[in-house]
């Protein structure tokens, strides 16, 4: 691990009724950012990147999070609004994160 | 000083030197004593849910005090978005225990005592809300389990507590001393009174002058000297002592009530949020009763959400699951589970600041939540029972099913759709039946029935602040009548 490791932060929602499978998605993000070298955190605002992740429409994450910090909202099987089917979803926020990085890397508008 | 964590909990309630009496024997050791122990592991899961970063946005607060991370069961709602977290945080531990998890009873009392207390001293001068919020510190720092005590056993109903034959059927104070008073009385269905480190007393009605000796709130080490438990009967509990694990339909996870006595207890002052006050009794009962019946809209549907699963299940493995009629009733049960958690969530966002600063539910939709609670979950187990069969009352133990003889014919005779062992089947009947009308049912049917006040004493406070006066007006205006 170095000190410039990118930081992803997964932010829960708490869980009360999930219509997804948040721990499963969860692992799987994490899983595969580990792989890239990435640190994955939980919970956290101030990382280089957080994925909120509600497990329905009610968006707790996102609503009761406080983060400035670049960001994908995942409200049940949905991306940034755009309905996804559930199994989509880790590889389009894997996307959305290995994006970002590279646009920053690359000086790219985000 | 950190959350506790799970193991923590449960060690220290090792440390308590609880007098509990349980089918007329003292226990020895009611952590591992096999009817307690699964009311055990549902408070304990309060505190796993608190550790895992997936339910820390529900499970956990921010201490109004320290600023500290602390279990929501110790905090004061601060906002209409903590009311809100409060009902979700309990429908998740509904789903996760499919029991009473009991913590709730500490959570709504102490909410209800900040804010009487608060107004108390502006009113009167006294001292209570200091003295409370030091043990709220104390409460929040250790992570305590207290259970709010608020049914006394009322004796005849149709006379006040000072007016009884015997003056022990209300808790009361029978001695003031420089140091503390003392308490004699009890504390009647007593949820999680067993699991608890602390309790809170509180008293069970509006009083009048003549009842100040029994206007009195106080909080007490659940050991303390003079304090004793009578653990109270379930349904079918016996059968977790016969050391199976499907006839009891819920292994891990139930609840308990307990009738909690108060032999000469002394209480020293600094313990004492209420004493001889009567004119606040009434609005500490309104208060604790509206956040418990605000309560019932997120557990109740926790457990809801299982059982509604259970009957799904019962309803595949029995082959019915593509039934117009079977899938009509699995429908009715979300929509009236749901209803309920609509009412849990509406109370909650209507809430408002009282002046302590700790929030308050929307009393009206409060009590229409708890007046749908006493319906709704007896309808949803009717129709989980219909969904299940009749089997789930007539079928053979789990020793038969066991047994190396008859057990292939249980096998054989009980078996449902190809594919799915008869084992599996008989163990989501035993769920159904847990909930319906074993252990649990407790819980589920008759608590939501008269837990936070049985349905009358919700229509009393509907009535109050339903504003018939304004739907007459409302009425007039449209039919043409002159208004006041």
């Amino acid at each position: 691990m170095t000190e410039n490791m990118r930081t992803i932060s997964i932010n829960f929602c708490g869980g009360c009724n999930p219509r997804i499978d948040c721990g499963r998605l969860a692992a799987e993000v994490r899983h595969a950012l580990d792989k890239q070298g990435c640190k994955v955190l939980v919970n956290q605002a101030d990382a280089d990147f957080v994925v909120f992740l509600s497990g329905c429409t009610a968006n707790c994450a996102w609503r009761y999070g406080d983060s400035d910090r670049p960001q994908a909202i995942v409200a049940g099987a949905s991306l940034d609004s755009f309905a996804l089917g559930e199994n989509e979803l880790a590889a389009e926020i894997i996307n959305r994160v290995s994006d970002y990085f590279a646009k920053l890397e690359n000086h790219l508008p985000g | 000083m950190p959350m506790k964590t799970a193991q923590q909990y449960e060690d220290s309630l090792r440390k308590l030197k609880l007098k509990v009496y349980l089918q007329g024997e003292l226990v020895d050791n009611p952590v591992d004593h096999p009817i307690i122990r699964p009311s055990m592991n549902s408070v304990k899961m309060t505190y796993a849910l608190a550790e895992d970063p997936q339910y820390a946005e529900l499970m956990t607060a921010t201490s109004h005090l320290t600023g500290n991370k602390i279990n929501r069961f110790c905090h004061l709602h601060r906002s209409t978005d903590d009311l809100v977290k409060k009902v979700k945080m309990q429908r998740l531990l509904g789903q996760k225990t499919a029991a009473c998890f009991q913590r709730c009873v500490g959570m709504d009392a102490i909410n209800a005592v900040d804010s009487v207390t608060f107004e108390m001293d502006k009113k009167l001068g006294t001292n209570y809300h200091e003295r409370f919020t030091k043990f709220l510190l104390m409460m929040q720092e250790e992570d305590l389990t207290v259970d709010g005590a608020m049914t006394d056993p009322k004796g005849d109903r149709g006379l006040a507590p000072s007016k009884q034959d015997d003056p022990d059927l209300y808790v009361h104070v029978v001695e003031k001393r420089e140091d503390g008073i003392v308490v004699r009385g009890a504390k009647a269905h007593q949820t999680g009174a067993v699991n608890s480190h602390w309790i809170l007393i509180m008293p069970t009605i509006s009083m009048g002058k003549d009842d100040a000796d029994y206007a009195v709130s106080f909080v007490a080490p659940a050991d303390a000297e003079g304090i004793f438990y009578i653990y109270g009967r379930q349904s079918c509990d016996t059968r977790k002592l016969e050391g199976g694990d499907i006839d009891v339909g819920n292994r891990q996870f139930g609840g308990h009530e307990a009738l909690m006595v108060f032999d000469n207890v002394f209480i020293p002052w600094e313990h004492v949020f209420m004493c001889g006050e009567y004119e606040f009794s009434g609005l500490l009962v309104e208060r604790f009763a509206g956040y418990h019946r605000q309560s019932y809209g997120g557990c109740k549907v926790g457990v809801g959400d299982v059982l509604i699963g259970a009957a799904a299940l019962a309803a595949d493995y029995n082959g019915a699951h593509k039934a117009s009629h079977v899938k009509d009733k699995l429908i009715e049960m979300v929509h009236l589970n749901e209803t309920l958690y609509a009412c849990g969530i509406a109370c909650s966002a209507e809430g408002y600041k009282t002046a302590s600063g700790t929030y308050l539910i929307d009393l009206l939709l409060a009590n229409v939540c708890k007046q749908n609670v006493t319906r709704f979950p007896y309808e949803i187990a009717r129709l989980a029972e219909d969904i299940a069969g009749g089997l789930m009352v007539t079928m053979p133990s789990e020793k038969d099913l066991r047994h190396p003889e008859i057990g292939k014919i249980v096998e054989k005779y009980l078996r449902g759709v190809a594919g799915v062992p008869t084992e599996y089947r008989m163990r989501i009947l035993r769920l159904i039946e847990n909930l319906t009308l074993g252990t649990a049912a407790v819980g589920y049917r008759t608590e939501s029935m008269h837990g936070a006040g049985s349905p009358q004493a919700q229509r009393i406070m509907i009535a109050r602040q339903g504003n018939i006066e304004q739907k007459k007006e409302l009425a007039k205006a449209i039919a043409g009548i002159p208004l006041k």
